[in-house]
């Protein structure tokens, strides 16, 4: 069993006195991806940001290798890259290209802010990705304005970091690039999380994007809630799970799975 | 030490004073100069216009770039968040020290009243320190803002306007213990908003903007 890289349980975060998450808990091990989907404004950057070490939980538990993530970004290499839209214009593409690790990532002389927005996210995302030894990549929206090539060479980067044991944490409304890359899925609503895995979506443990959008649209409705993926759990397909369903405080783990 | 250099570079490359600060730099500088060449000037008369333009210069602004997502690459890199502070600081205030004391230097040459005073360190060092660390937790222009409510200030603040030290000895027993008084004032705010300041900057969330 791989080591545990993230730990989070119950965390919590406001703005000001607005509350945005209430309540998340998932467990993430090294070389494992969890993508987080949900509704805009639920709160998927804000965890990224919480894991980032940027943000500073309200409560709950949140640790990193054992430590608060703005203390573990010292020992734990964490790749975050938020999209395009949060490079600076006026700086050069080839300047900050070679900001991440001192290589020549473009030649293009042009300042960001003159590129095309497909062009900066592939930069960014770039500069991101381009450290050698990566513990724990937090991407949000990544596919979102790269072109087939971009996208193609993203979840193939994103696949070797993972498989090189590098844990993953994405965001991304394009399910269909998600359940490419991610083997656990955080589904966000109503300010808290529903971790789903993979063999809960599909019982050959390969999920699709239409598996991933019914378990969403599952959870939605209030009544029977979390129906499709509690029978799936009931009827044993998921020997797999570790952290459980857990919704308002209902936990629909299977029974431990002996051997 | 090699991380703080990591920070410095950064704020090189995403530059914390504009281009358009530089330009004028060299602007008021040559000016400057110029005036004390073909007239009988003090050191106040020249420095006062590089001094007013460091209160803008050195007023770069944390919090705005970091929420917008500007430092993020720097603040997930391990650098410890103190010595991130520290760079930005340091980059922010770099490019008026150097024309600063680049135009000290002929001033000194040319035996010009004042040059190279007490009282226009402390102006210096305490208006840089200041203009940072007031555009930490908020921005740019709205440091700006309270630097014109200063300078535009009624007749009773006058006296304590920073301006007010260049050329000026701030020695105990010279006499001027109203310069003496301001150059106190001044290095106590300069100490008090950086340390704030720095403390913001280190231990302030930076939710992104487009979030909250």
């Amino acid at each position: 069993m791989t080591r545990l890289l993230v730990c989070a349980e119950l965390v919590r975060a406001r703005y000001g006195y607005r509350e945005v998450l209430s309540g998340v808990s998932f467990d993430l091990r090294r070389g494992q991806a969890l993508g987080i989907v949900g509704p805009a404004g639920a709160g998927k950057t804000t965890m990224l940001r919480l894991l980032a070490g940027l943000l500073a939980p309200a409560g709950g538990t949140l640790q990193i290798d054992g430590r608060a993530p703005h203390l573990a970004s010292r020992r734990t290499a964490v790749g975050y890259f938020a999209g395009d839209f949060t490079l600076p214009g006026s700086v050069r593409a080839d300047a900050w290209g070679r900001l991440a690790t001192g290589t020549v990532l473009t030649v293009e002389r042009r300042p960001l802010r003159a590129l095309s927005r497909g062009a900066r996210q592939m930069l960014g995302l770039r500069a991101t990705l381009a450290r050698e030894r990566l513990d724990l990549v937090l991407l949000d929206e990544p596919w979102e304005t790269l072109d087939a090539d971009g996208s193609a060479w993203l979840t193939s980067t994103l696949l070797t970091k993972r498989d090189h044991g590098a844990s993953l944490v994405l965001t991304s409304e394009q399910h269909h690039d998600l359940v490419r890359v991610c083997d656990v899925f955080l589904v966000m609503l109503h300010q808290r999380g529903v971790l789903v895995h993979a063999h809960q979506l599909n019982p050959s443990g390969i999920a699709t994007a239409a598996d991933l959008d019914a378990a969403i649209e599952a959870l939605r409705t209030p009544a029977p809630p979390l129906r499709p993926v509690a029978e799936a759990v009931e009827a044993g397909r998921a020997p797999e799970v570790q952290s459980g369903l857990r919704l308002d405080g209902t936990d629909l783990s299977p029974p431990s799975q002996p051997g | 030490m090699g991380s703080f250099l990591r920070a410095c570079r950064y704020f090189t490359v995403v530059a914390v004073v504009p281009r358009l600060f530089l330009v004028g730099f060299g602007v008021t500088a040559a000016m400057s100069v110029g005036a004390a060449l073909t007239g009988e000037v003090t050191a106040s008369d020249v420095l006062s216009p590089l001094l007013t333009l460091q209160m803008f210069a050195a007023a770069s602004g944390f919090d705005l770039p970091a929420r917008r997502g500007h430092y993020d690459l720097l603040l997930t890199s391990g650098v410890p968040r103190w010595q991130i502070a520290v760079a930005h600081g340091c980059m922010s205030v770099l490019p008026g020290l150097v024309v600063w004391l680049s135009a000290e230097c002929p001033l000194s040459w040319w035996n010009i009243t004042g040059a190279r005073a007490p009282g226009s360190l402390v102006a210096f060092l305490a208006v840089s320190a200041t203009a940072w660390a007031t555009a930490v937790p908020s921005s740019r222009a709205k440091a700006s803002v309270a630097w014109v409510v200063l300078m535009t200030a009624p007749r009773l603040a006058v006296p304590f306007l920073p301006t007010r030290l260049l050329g000026q000895p701030v020695a105990w027993g010279t006499g001027q213990d109203g310069t003496r008084a301001a150059a106190v004032l001044w290095l106590a705010i300069a100490t008090l908003t950086t340390g704030l300041a720095g403390r913001h900057a280190v231990r302030s969330a930076v939710p992104l903007e487009v979030s909250q």
